[in-house]
């Protein structure tokens, strides 16, 4: 048996066995080792200690007397507890609930990714002068509140008031998918937020740019014509971002990100297009 | 008065023919159920001296230790009918003695940590340091001094946790690795593991006793 392993025995505390015992007879190195090893087991055992004291015994039954007559287990089942405690939970949730709701009416559209279908319960001609009249979608100048896209001059600052539902790098995503450059050749309505000399405090490759209604779904390959406070689609081009998004021939859009396209600028940007199909209002979700 | 009662109902019991003291744990444990507390206080009996030095070497603090020792024991009483003899008595009241120690030294652990952001004036050192008054003749007092005792017994309360309940168990209170593993819920590798790291640091702070020692066997 080696030294390496012999050491390793004795400095565990086990006791050795006879190959090891053997070893260290015949081993000084390893003899102090056992020496050593031994005196720590014998040092350990003289560790203070106490003697209970003369009414432990006593004590002990009068403990065990008091939790007989008091059990305290489950206490939290009792209606005293329970009850009160249901209620909370109870008031927490409904307020979670209300909460969520509250939120979710008053956002202008708010949808997940893909094409989204939610059915109308009225006609089509319903759904348009709901448009109009802004009972269903925010009016412009509320608008110019909560999306980042100024609709008056002079623009706001970039980012200030943006769309809590919509993150202001959602804009982003859009306008580098292939908006940059049809919107150059409309340079006359491209207004930077930042024309005023504001200090702006968004990266400069993020320039917000306005642009028409019909330029807007120029870019995304829609040709439309005004219909009744929406784009009604006269055509989608093949493969566009339009036709990818599932434009159709005979949609009416309504609105970019639940801003309603009328006639006025839109700022570029956006990623869920709100039109009316048949009976149907849906959102597409614009790919680049 | 509690006791009153608790001795009156010792007489209501049958008695065993044989001495309290000649039946097994699980005798006394079965006895225990069907109502003889004199059989229970025959298991305290036993059993209190060894639980009470075992907590008091986790937390170094005497009233603590008593305090959790019945408290082991009171635990065991209501909880007697669950007990089932696969194993062994000792192995279950260590166990549940363990679970209390630990559990205080975590709570103790939150209380340092308190009292370093000032909320409260808890000093961790008295308890380590205080030495109840021990009236016993120490035959080993001639050559161990007691300063040395109180330093073994700080070594060993000042281990970490994971190390210094299976150094008690196995140093001082001579239990098998298989016991210990038991009553720690702990694998065999790992316990043999705990108790040579353990013995590693000790090794280390009481060098200076080790020294001494290693010359009076030679």
């Amino acid at each position: 048996m080696k030294c390496s392993d012999t050491t390793k025995i004795l400095e565990s505390g086990a006791r050795p066995d006879e190959r090891a015992l053997e070893h260290i007879r015949g081993c000084v190195e390893c003899a102090l080792v056992a020496a050593r090893e031994e005196s720590l087991t014998s040092l350990l055992k003289r560790a203070p200690g106490i003697e209970p004291p003369s009414d432990f015994d006593r004590t002990l039954m009068n403990k065990i007397e008091s939790r007989r007559s008091k059990p305290v287990s489950y206490a939290f089942l009792r209606p005293g507890i329970l009850v009160p405690a249901s209620a909370a939970v109870l008031l927490v949730l409904v307020l979670a609930i209300a909460f969520v709701l509250f939120r979710g009416g008053t956002a202008p559209e708010i949808a997940g990714p893909g094409v989204d279908e939610a059915p109308v319960a009225g006609s089509s001609e319903t759904n348009v002068e709901s448009v109009d009249s802004g009972e269903d979608v925010p009016d412009r100048d509320q608008l110019a509140d909560t999306t980042n896209g100024p609709t008056s001059d002079p623009p706001n600052e970039p980012g200030a008031g943006s769309d809590p539902v919509e993150p202001a790098q959602d804009d982003d995503e859009v306008f580098e998918g292939g908006s940059r450059d049809l919107a150059a050749d409309t340079p006359e309505d491209i207004v930077p937020p930042w024309a005023d000399g504001t200090p702006r405090n968004v990266p400069e490759k993020v320039p917000a740019r306005r642009l028409s209604p019909r330029e807007l779904l120029a870019e995304l390959g829609i040709e439309a014509e005004l219909d009744n406070g929406g784009w009604k689609v006269v055509s989608v081009r093949q493969g566009s971002i339009g036709s990818r998004a599932g434009v159709r021939t005979g949609d009416l859009v309504r609105s970019l990100d639940g801003r309603p396209l009328t006639d006025a600028p839109l700022d570029v940007g956006g990623k869920r297009l709100q039109i009316v199909r048949g009976t149907r209002q849906m959102t597409l979700t614009i790919r680049p | 008065m509690a006791l009153d009662r608790f001795e009156l109902e010792q007489r209501e019991v049958e008695r065993p023919a044989v001495s309290y003291s000649e039946l097994s744990d699980h005798d006394l444990i079965d006895a225990t159920r069907e109502g003889d507390e004199a059989a229970f206080a025959e298991i305290v009996s036993r059993y209190k001296g060894q639980l009470t030095n075992y907590i008091y070497r986790m937390l170094g603090d005497y009233e603590e230790s008593i305090d959790l020792a019945q408290e082991s024991f009171v635990r065991v009483y209501f909880a007697i009918d669950r007990y089932h003899s696969g194993y062994a008595f000792s192995t279950y009241i260590y166990r549940i003695a363990t679970n209390l120690a630990i559990s205080e030294l975590r709570k103790r652990k939150r209380r340092r940590l308190y009292s370093l952001t000032g909320l409260f004036s808890y000093d961790d050192e008295s308890d380590e340091e205080y030495q109840p008054p021990d009236d016993r003749p120490h035959p080993e007092d001639e050559v161990v001094s007691r300063e040395m005792r109180e330093t073994i017994g700080k070594a060993i309360v000042s281990l970490p946790d994971r190390y210094k309940a299976p150094i008690i168990l196995r140093e001082i209170e001579d239990k098998t690795y298989e016991e210990i593993a038991e009553i720690l819920g702990l694998g065999l590798g790992t316990t043999k593991s705990r108790i040579s790291r353990g013995r590693g640091i000790l090794r280390q702070r009481l060098e200076r006793y080790l020294d001494s020692s290693t010359d009076e066997v030679q």
